[in-house]
Formats: C-alpha cells, sequence, structure tokens
C-alpha cells in the first residue's frame, strides 16, 4: 500500500494548482453545508422550543363540531342527503364542565408532568386614545408554572403579581409597544365581548420572542377572567405538559378517549409550521447537494485531467510492474485525499461561519425575535459534512480510476514513439 | 546456457494487420542482444512481447523455463516488476519526482520499505554518474542524464533482463557513448540486455543481432568478437 500512498501524495503535493482548486470547492460544500444546516435547523428548533414551552404539550379544549345535519338525521336516520341553507351560529357549550376533577385525575399520571386550567377569550385593550384587540388568558399562576415554562418570558417575574392583586395583568411586549407602555405599573381598559369593562394595572411584560403571541397574548387571573367574561368557574382549555414531548400524539389521543374532549398535541397545533421546516429543509440540502455535487464534478474533472495527461505516466508505472488494482487505488486515494483536507478544512470554516453568524447582531423580526441568528451548533452537522464530503470526492474518482486502470501502455508508448 | 525468456511461434495481429509473424527467439541468460530493422518492421512490437508489456494473438512465451499466462496480470504485473527493466527511447521520468523518487517507484512497488529504496537508489544513481543530482526534478537535468536515471530506475529491483527500446534515439553522440558503455558493464556484470536500435554501429558491441523486416526476423547474426 506505501507504493499507492507514496505515489497519490507525490502527485497531489506536486500538482498544487489543481489540488488547491478541488479541495476548495470539496470545502466550500461542507462550510455551506454546516452554516445553512446549523442557521435553519438552530432557527427551527428554537421556535419549536419557543413555541413547546408556550403552547402546552397537550391541550385539551371543546370543539365546535357544529353538525348542521343533526336535526335531521334524529329524525330520517343516519343514511340520508341533504343540504341545510341558512344556518344561524348558535352559542357554542365553550367550557369544560369538571375541569377540577380532570386535573386531579392527570396529576396522578406518571406521564404527565403538570396540568393547568385556561380560560381564554377576546377582548379589547385601551391605553389613552389607542386600542388593540387581544387575547385573554386566564390562568392559575401556581398550576401554570408547573404546566408551562411561563415564568421564562416573564420580563420582571411578577407571576407571582396575578396572585396578590386580582387586578393585574401581564401583557405582551409588542402589544403594551403598540399601545405605547413602556414601563410597568400602567393602567389599561379591557371591554370584553360582552361589554363589561374593567380597569387593570400592568404589572408585568410577556416576552416570548414570537411575534404573534407577543403582539397579542395579555395574562390574567383565571378567576378575574372568569368574572369579566361572566363564566364563573369555567375553564375552556386545559394544558398538560408531559415527560417525553415526542410522545404527545399518542398520550392526546388517549387523553381525549378517556374524557371525550378535543385534544391536540403540539405537532398538531403547529402542523403548518412543521410542514413548512420540512419543505424549508428540502431547499437547504436541495442546495447544499447541488453545492456538493458541483464540487464532486470539479474532483471528476481534476482527476480526469489528471489521468489524461499524465497517461504516459500510468503507462511506464505499468511497466514497471503496477497492476490495474493499484492505479485504481492511486486515483481513488487521490479523490479521497481531496474529501479528507476538503472535509477538514471545510469543517474549519463551517466553524467560522458559525462563530460569524453567532456575533452577527441584527435584530430579526418575523416569525420570532432574536438579537441575532440562532444556531444549532451540533457536531452532528460536521459528521454529516465529512461524510458527505468522502462520498462525493470518492465517488467523484472512480470513473477516472477505473479509465485509467485501462489505459494500455503498449499503445501509449506507440503514440508517443 | 538456459534460456531466460523464449518466445514460440509468435504471432501478433492489430486489427488485420499482422505485426509479428512467426517469430521463435531464445534468449540467453547474460546475453547482449540487438534487434534492428526499419521502421514498422515489429521490432518494438517485439519487444513488449518479450517484455510481457503486450499478449501475442497467438504462441507461448517462456519466461525462466515457465509458460506465461497473460490473462494473470497480476502475475505478469509481478514478473515486469521483478524480473524485467525497461528503458525508452524518450526517458518517460515522472515529471513530479525528483530523480531519486524516480529510481525509487519500482522498488516501493516491490515491497521494499521507503529507507530501503532510498539507499538503493541513491548508490544507482551515484554508480550512473549523477551523485549530488538525486533531489533535481527531470527538467532540471540533460537528456543524457535522464536517460542514466531511466536506466536506474530499470536496475532498481536487479531484474534478470534489461529491455531497452532505442535507448540512444534521443541522444547525441557523446550520450550515446555514455549509454553504450553502460549497458556493456551491465552486460559484463551478467546482466541480460535486449536492445531495438537503428544505430547498426551499435550492434557491433552487442553478441547477437536480430533483422527484422516486416514482422518477420530475417536474419540472426552471432558476432564472433565481443567489443564490450
Amino acid at each position: 500500500m506505501k507504493h499507492i500512498i507514496f505515489v497519490t501524495l507525490k502527485l497531489l503535493f506536486e500538482r498544487k494548482r489543481q489540488t488547491i482548486v478541488a479541495i476548495a470547492g470539496v470545502s466550500i460544500g461542507v462550510a455551506a453545508f454546516i452554516a445553512m444546516a446549523s442557521l435553519m435547523n438552530g432557527f427551527q428548533k428554537y421556535f419549536i422550543e419557543q413555541a413547546l414551552d408556550l403552547n402546552a404539550h397537550i391541550t385539551l379544549k371543546v370543539k365546535d363540531e357544529a353538525d348542521k345535519g343533526k336535526i335531521l338525521k334524529k329524525v330520517y336516520g343516519e343514511n340520508i342527503h341533504f343540504q341545510v341553507y341558512g344556518a344561524k351560529p348558535k352559542e357554542l357549550k365553550d367550557k369544560i364542565v369538571d375541569y377540577k376533577f380532570l386535573i386531579a385525575k392527570y396529576e396522578r399520571d406518571n406521564q404527565i408532568i403538570g396540568i393547568a386550567p385556561h380560560l381564554t377569550g377576546q377582548g379589547i385593550v385601551k391605553y389613552g386614545t389607542i386600542e388593540k384587540s387581544a387575547s385573554l388568558i386566564g390562568i392559575d399562576p401556581a398550576l401554570e408554572r408547573k404546566a408551562s415554562v411561563i415564568d421564562k418570558f416573564i420580563t420582571n417575574r411578577k407571576l407571582d403579581s396575578l396572585i396578590t392583586d386580582r387586578e393585574s395583568i401581564i401583557i405582551g411586549k409588542l402589544l403594551a409597544r403598540d399601545l405605547g407602555i413602556d414601563e410597568v405599573g400602567k393602567k389599561v381598559i379591557i371591554t370584553t365581548p360582552n361589554g363589561v369593562t374593567h380597569l387593570f394595572k400592568v404589572v408585568d411584560f410577556f416576552d416570548s420572542g414570537i411575534t404573534m403571541l407577543d403582539q397579542t397574548r395579555i395574562y390574567m387571573n383565571l378567576k378575574t377572567l372568569q368574572t369579566i367574561l361572566n363564566k364563573p368557574n369555567e375553564v375552556n382549555e386545559i394544558i398538560f405538559k408531559i415527560k417525553d414531548v415526542y410522545k404527545a400524539n399518542e398520550l392526546a389521543e388517549r387523553i381525549s378517549k378517556e374524557t371525550g374532549y378535543y385534544t391536540e398535541s403540539w405537532q398538531k397545533a403547529f402542523r403548518n409550521f412543521l410542514q413548512l421546516f420540512k419543505i424549508q429543509n428540502y431547499i437547504t440540502y436541495m442546495i447544499v447537494f447541488a453545492i456538493l455535487i458541483v464540487s464532486a464534478f470539479g474532483i471528476f474533472n481534476i482527476i480526469m485531467m489528471t489521468v489524461l495527461e499524465k497517461k504516459r505516466d500510468i503507462a511506464i508505472l505499468k511497466a514497471l510492474g503496477y497492476e490495474n488494482g493499484d492505479i485504481i487505488k492511486i486515483f481513488v486515494f487521490h479523490g479521497i485525499t481531496i474529501g479528507f483536507f476538503g472535509a477538514i478544512i471545510g469543517c474549519v470554516i463551517g466553524y467560522a461561519l458559525q462563530e460569524f453568524l453567532a456575533s452577527v447582531n441584527v435584530g430579526i423580526e418575523g416569525l420570532v425575535r432574536t438579537k441575532g441568528f440562532t444556531l444549532d451548533r451540533s457536531p452532528i452537522y460536521f459528521i454529516y459534512g465529512v461524510l458527505f464530503a468522502f462520498f462525493f470526492a470518492t465517488s467523484a474518482s472512480f470513473y477516472p480510476s477505473y479509465k485509467a486502470s485501462k489505459l494500455n501502455p503498449v499503445d501509449i508508448f506507440r503514440s508517443s514513439a | 546456457m538456459n534460456s531466460i525468456v523464449e518466445l514460440k511461434n509468435i504471432n501478433k495481429k492489430i486489427r488485420d494487420e499482422e505485426i509479428l509473424r512467426d517469430i521463435n527467439i531464445s534468449i540467453k541468460k547474460g546475453e547482449f542482444i540487438s534487434i534492428i530493422g526499419p521502421s514498422g518492421s515489429g521490432k518494438s512490437s517485439l519487444l513488449y512481447i518479450v517484455g510481457l508489456l503486450d499478449k501475442p494473438s497467438s504462441g507461448q512465451v517462456f519466461v525462466e523455463g515457465e509458460p506465461i499466462d497473460f490473462n494473470n496480470s497480476q502475475k505478469i504485473a509481478h514478473l515486469r516488476n521483478s524480473k524485467f527493466g525497461f528503458i525508452f527511447q524518450f526517458h518517460y521520468l515522472i515529471s513530479e519526482f525528483s530523480l531519486l523518487e524516480n529510481v525509487m517507484v519500482p522498488m516501493l512497488k516491490a515491497g521494499k520499505s521507503k529507507e530501503e529504496a532510498k539507499e538503493r537508489a541513491y548508490f544507482l544513481l551515484e554508480k550512473l554518474g549523477l551523485k549530488g543530482k538525486e533531489k533535481r526534478k527531470p527538467f532540471q537535468i540533460s537528456g543524457g542524464e535522464q536517460q542514466r536515471v531511466a536506466i536506474a530506475r530499470a536496475l532498481a529491483n536487479e531484474p534478470i533482463v534489461l529491455i531497452a527500446d532505442e535507448p540512444t534515439g534521443n541522444l547525441d553522440s557523446k550520450n550515446t557513448a555514455i549509454v553504450m558503455e553502460i549497458f556493456c558493464k551491465l552486460h559484463l556484470e551478467g546482466k541480460t540486455v535486449i536492445m531495438v536500435t537503428h544505430e547498426i554501429e551499435l550492434t557491433e558491441k552487442t553478441e547477437r543481432v536480430i533483422k527484422m523486416l516486416d514482422g518477420m526476423i530475417i536474419e540472426e547474426i552471432e558476432l564472433e568478437k565481443k567489443k564490450c
């Protein structure tokens, strides 16, 4: 094997320009893969983590399953064809009647870490002359802490104020900004759909980083919201925090079967985003694969050129006793060496790119709000990058190596005589 | 004297053209043979078959009495590496390698360690008058010197037969004389040398002259007096 390594390394190091170009191609591909994968997955993971922290792993609620033909079916049986025109929306029975019992029951389940009731509703919040619509969420702070990581997103950690002061609220950071509130202690008026207006004091801000939540949410004490919405002792949502977030689907199904209520896992709640991320990942990987394929063609061309230029040397190697297998090994090893150095340099550049991206301080406000790029710096991208580089570099060298091994030395000597 | 290489009823066809016709030669150990003939007479083709670089269309080749199976490419490559040394009109040195490395290449294939190969390469280059130039690249030395490096490379694995295809064809008279002197020395050391040449005067130094025409051996002359 040492004769193979000797010849390959000599050819590689003595043909510096071509070798550098080939290695640069692979390095760029690997670095681009590492940077893009960590950027894309970092963003997605950040979004999912935030969404998971904020939106419960499983939500139990009452679903509007308005069946317009319910009465008709009751009278004429299930097997009828009908069309209902002008059906008038009815008030939904939007409440979970036995929520205290359910909380007590599932608190004992060893797959569930925390469980908390919610009452949600809509309202108009007014500060001075500015009015904005808001999602009102009534919570029990003690239970909420167990079922979510809400504390993480409360700017001044004053969640307990909702217990001590029933007239207090925690308002979304962007909603506060839109209303012109820049400090705690300000008073706002909230008007509910049933016409009740109530004065509240802003005691803290809610800053999740997810724009759509920070722009609409207002947290208040469950009892207070029950009072102003005129829904005494009612809740319309129960949230669950579970041990294994990836078992949310099956657990949600089980709870739904057991309780008869509609349940929604986080995967189901965010299916649109998860689908979008899937497409985004496909696009990312397609671009990176395109880069790697281009560099593979680069390697192919360079090795093919080397084979064509070195025909005479291949012939003389064969005359000196090198076998076809040796010639194949020399050029495949050529590709592997390019892949190896390309992968190493690509990893270094990829790491440097990650460092650079992590240090960029730009305010991003879109689906999520961050002060810079959120990166997933898992070593797995480096491992994948190295494997891809090896795979492409080795594959690209096979055909030229095979062609080189098939050269007939006598033909070469005759043609150059 | 025993035959080192023997060719029996060798024919070679390339497409429809007959390159070699019914060749029978027996090359004995320590012989210095020259093959002459006009261009296209089949000299080089014969040499390639003797050196196991090419496969005959029919006939049998024996090396040290063993018949050669040309389908066993691994064995053929091993024989080329260990038993034959090739020298061509154009030196065919690998331009990226130093003179030393060019000489080391066949030895590494033979399984010698890098140190062993280096030591012998230094020895051979010194023997051929190239001491001090070992680290140079082929383009940094003259044509005569390049051919001497090619001879050193051919001698690397101590072959039993040296095969030279017009080794002086590209050299001036001074360098031709040097190369021929080297061949003579090698012959006197007991090496078998087979040389194809256009230059009749060079055949005077050999023991046997094989004349070829149109792919056939038309005459074999045993020279009486050794001039080496």
